[in-house]
């Protein structure tokens, strides 16, 4: 990244850092911290769709399963949130690539109903599956974050909104950079080659499924850790935070921002995150707004705000 | 003869009631240049294909390597490239969304390690390995002469450009060797010239080379030997003047003689 690029992004972070110091209200902290876990998911959907070109459809699952994770964690062994947030990546990140296993079996249209599939029958189990889950109810009274010094003063997180909005931004900065570094790694480009052209990739020495399943169990650790905040914010989580719409929304993000790109990523979800609250003064015309707005955008520049022109499923000369 | 590095034995592949590939055998030697050629539809890149492990034969084994070898069929075509065997394609396979560059670094993917944690670390190793596998790849772009479009996105190259950047690519992975389909096709004169000289220097250091080419001044230019296929099988094989005359091969690039 060039030095003026990371001029821009530290002044945003820093931005960022100082918003709910300058009295930005609780209500509006609430919206970019529900923003900033969307780009926490847009940036895990984007190395599993932008780099290696797997049209996933049922990505909220991972971040419901993370959720739920951390839940039961929390209120059957007590785990604290600054713990189970570690379970709650690797359960996501082990379903991702168990997903990948039967999932990359099948290709393009067909591997987007296998995952379609999937969302729905995590989302369907949690409802039914309600000694554990709680049902439709969901689980009620998991713990918030709070943070002691040993001897000294304690913060407890409890419903405030501004220590939620510094995790979230912080969990931003690090996911960020850490798909930063693996984009730019051997294992990224390996990555990007495959999404290219996958034969030409192989051919080359590159182990495809194995790249394909990495990118999957990462993407879901990384919903994983969203969902863990997610719960811990709440305190309550049901089924339905974790639906089909979600996941759809998501894509729509990692889309709009550009696919492979990890500030693409960030952008597209603030962007999509924000704007329906933007909207509020239409009232009842604001998701036309919305819907119209991204059907302009997608006319107007297809490859989102920083993607290198290619489509969602086109990038791949698969057989 | 020296030890076989590829032995091929017994090949076949049919599509359907096709016949790609019958009984067909063929040997490349270490450090030999053989050339494979036959009309259209003969099954030549079919062969590469089954020898690659991207198509899985119906029949027959392939060996490769030293002492004997080891046998290639069911193996995964990135288990064959791990092997030591590199290949370009008949309609170029270039990474069309990466630079010049880039391309021939994916290339080094075999003959570097850096995992995840090392990348997501940034650990010394990762980075050392980084800066040696750009510079190795600068002079595989030299050689082929395309030091100067290293920035450049692959898919903007001329034609004749994108041909030797899979070269590079290919001899990024270092390979014992290497499989060449038609790569002097479309290329201009001069074109074709610059291509000779590098296969021959790559011939001089030593590296195997098995090439698929319709292209007779290239064939005669490289090859140690020669082998023609026609309808899946193996009709002549020898040195390239020998076949040139061989009345099999004239017939079936020519059609039988009018009768008399």
């Amino acid at each position: 990244m060039s030095r003026r690029t990371n001029l821009i992004w530290g002044l945003g972070a820093a931005l960022a850092f100082t918003l709910p110091l300058v009295g930005v209200n609780a209500y509006h902290l609430d919206v970019l911290t529900t923003a900033l876990l969307y780009a926490i998911l847009a940036l895990g959907l984007n190395l599993i769709v932008g780099l290696t070109g797997v049209l996933h459809l049922g990505y909220a699952a991972f971040f419901g399963i993370g959720a739920y994770t951390y839940a039961l964690l929390n209120l059957h062994a007590g785990w604290p949130f600054w713990l189970g947030w570690i379970p709650a990546a690797l359960v996501a990140g082990l379903c991702g690539a168990a997903l990948g296993l039967p999932a990359l079996r099948v290709r393009g249209d067909y591997l987007a109903i296998v995952t379609l599939g999937f969302g729905e029958i995590a989302r369907i189990a949690c409802l039914n599956l309600a000694r554990w889950t709680g049902g439709p109810n969901g689980l009620l009274g998991i713990a918030h974050p709070a943070l002691a010094w040993p001897g000294g003063p304690r913060l407890d997180f409890g419903v405030a909104s501004a220590p939620y909005y510094y995790l979230a931004l912080l969990a931003v900065l690090m996911v960020g950079g850490l798909c930063v570094r693996l984009i730019r790694s051997r294992v990224g480009r390996a990555w990007a080659a495959l999404r290219d052209d996958e034969l030409a990739a192989a051919c080359a020495g590159i182990p495809v499924l194995q790249l394909k399943l990495l990118a999957q169990g990462i993407g879901g650790a990384i919903a994983g850790i969203a969902g863990a905040i997610f719960a811990a914010k709440q305190g309550t989580i049901t089924p339905d935070s974790f639906d089909f719409i979600l996941s759809v929304m998501l894509l729509a993000m990692v889309v709009l921002g550009g696919l492979g790109s990890v500030r693409g990523a960030i952008i597209g979800a603030l962007a999509l995150g924000t704007l329906p609250e933007l909207l509020r003064g239409m009232e009842q015309y604001r998701m036309l707004v919305f819907g119209l707005a991204m059907i302009v955008m997608m006319r107007l520049r297809p490859e989102g705000f920083f993607g290198k022109a290619r489509g969602l499923t086109g990038g791949s000369r698969g057989p | 003869m020296p030890q076989p590095l590829l032995a091929i034995r017994e090949l076949s592949k049919r599509f359907g009631g096709v016949h790609a590939l019958e009984g067909v055998a063929l040997d490349v030697a270490e450090g030999q240049t053989a050339g494979l050629i036959g009309p259209n539809g003969a099954g030549k890149t079919t062969l590469f294909n089954c020898v690659t492990g991207v198509l899985r034969p119906d029949q027959g084994a392939i060996r490769f390597g030293r002492e004997g070898g080891e046998e290639l069929v069911g193996l995964a075509p990135h288990q064959v490239a791990q092997r030591g065997i590199a290949r370009t394609f008949q309609n170029i396979r270039l990474f069309a969304g990466m630079t010049a560059l880039e391309n021939v670094v994916v290339g080094t993917y075999l003959r570097t390690h850096a995992g995840l944690l090392s990348a997501a670390l940034r650990l010394p190793e990762a980075r050392r390995e980084e800066t040696w596998a750009r510079e190795r790849a600068m002079g595989l772009l030299a050689r082929v002469g395309l030091a100067d479009c290293a920035g450049q996105p692959a898919s903007t190259l001329p034609f004749g450009w994108q041909r030797r950047l899979e070269i590079a690519r290919a001899l990024a992975s270092d390979p014992s060797l290497l499989l060449l389909d038609e790569p002097a096709a479309g290329l201009n004169a001069t074109e074709k010239q610059e291509l000779l000289l590098l296969l021959r220097q790559l011939k001089t250091q030593g590296l195997a080379m098995l090439l698929i080419e319709h292209d007779m001044q290239v064939v005669m230019g490289v090859c140690q030997r020669v082998v023609v296929l026609d309808y899946g099988r193996v009709i002549a094989q020898g040195a390239p003047g020998e076949v040139q005359r061989d009345p099999r091969v004239i017939e079936a690039y020519l059609g039988a003689p009018a009768a008399a």
